[in-house]
């Protein structure tokens, strides 16, 4: 599957560079999805049907 | 022509679906709940009030992020930024997981990151977090492609060090903690199978 390289020494450098990248790139997308994954809050919703309806409103007139 | 009011319908539901994202990046933009809250939504009604500029087929995503770092940026609200990690933040993590060398591990994270300077953090957290290509991401904060893979790719390194810097800290004489010893052990075994 994988090219072996002969340079062991450099290939556990290159694969505990990977595992430190994934492991930050896993943590990252944790702290972005503890917000993302919060129930929005009923204002955003109430916010944009308001906002459609004064749009209706504006529409009719144009 | 096609209906507006109906297009008018379908992009209501498509930002609305985009709403935990808007919090999400400006959460990681302001660092402070309350206040991402109010740009999040400022962004989401000013999304929607200049959805005549949408081109539809485009990535929604990355136009509503667009407007809300636009946004944060002519408030001048990037100093909000100026200030360290929330405590609050900061407890919330220690207390929200199980394992308490992840808590430490998270909270390093959220550390180091508040450490980057904002240019790469934001290209970090639009491609490594929020799932927007590299072109997407160049588009949002108005730069080359080019420019955002070199910020990202200066960001992870940035992280790497600085978490690795936390991680002395937390361990004796030995320059490396249970973890990274692991890994290591892990990775060389790997490499000894490789061998083979």
């Amino acid at each position: 599957m994988t090219q072996r390289k002969k340079d062991p020494y450099h290939e556990n450098e290159t694969r505990e560079r990977r595992i430190r990248n994934r492991k930050i790139g896993d943590k990252l997308r944790q702290i972005y999805d503890e917000v993302a994954n919060e129930p929005v809050p009923d204002d955003f919703l109430k916010l944009l049907e308001e906002a459609d309806e004064a749009s209706d409103t504006d529409g009719s007139q144009t | 022509m096609t209906d507006p009011k109906l297009d008018a319908k379908a992009f209501k539901l498509e930002l609305a679906a985009l709403i935990p994202h808007l919090r999400a990046f400006a959460r990681s933009l302001s660092g402070d709940a309350t206040l991402a809250d109010d740009l999040a939504q400022e962004a989401m009604l000013k999304a929607w009030k200049s959805r005549e500029s949408f081109k539809p087929g485009t990535n929604m995503k990355a136009w509503a992020f667009t407007i809300l770092r636009n946004h944060f940026y002519s408030e001048k609200r990037r100093s909000w930024r100026r200030q360290p990690l929330d405590p609050e933040v900061a407890e919330a993590t220690l207390v929200s997981n199980d394992d308490p060398s992840a808590q430490i591990e998270l909270l390093a994270l959220r550390n180091a990151i508040n450490q980057l300077p904002d240019d790469q953090r934001e290209a970090l957290i639009l491609v490594g977090a929020g799932g927007l290509s590299y072109e997407d991401a160049g588009e949002v904060c108005g730069c080359a492609t080019g420019t955002i893979k070199s910020r990202v790719s200066r960001a992870r390194k940035a992280l790497v060090e600085l978490t690795e810097s936390t991680d002395t800290t937390f361990s004796s004489d030995d320059d490396m903690d249970a973890a990274d010893a692991f890994e290591d052990i892990m990775a060389q075994a790997d490499g000894l199978a490789a061998q083979d």
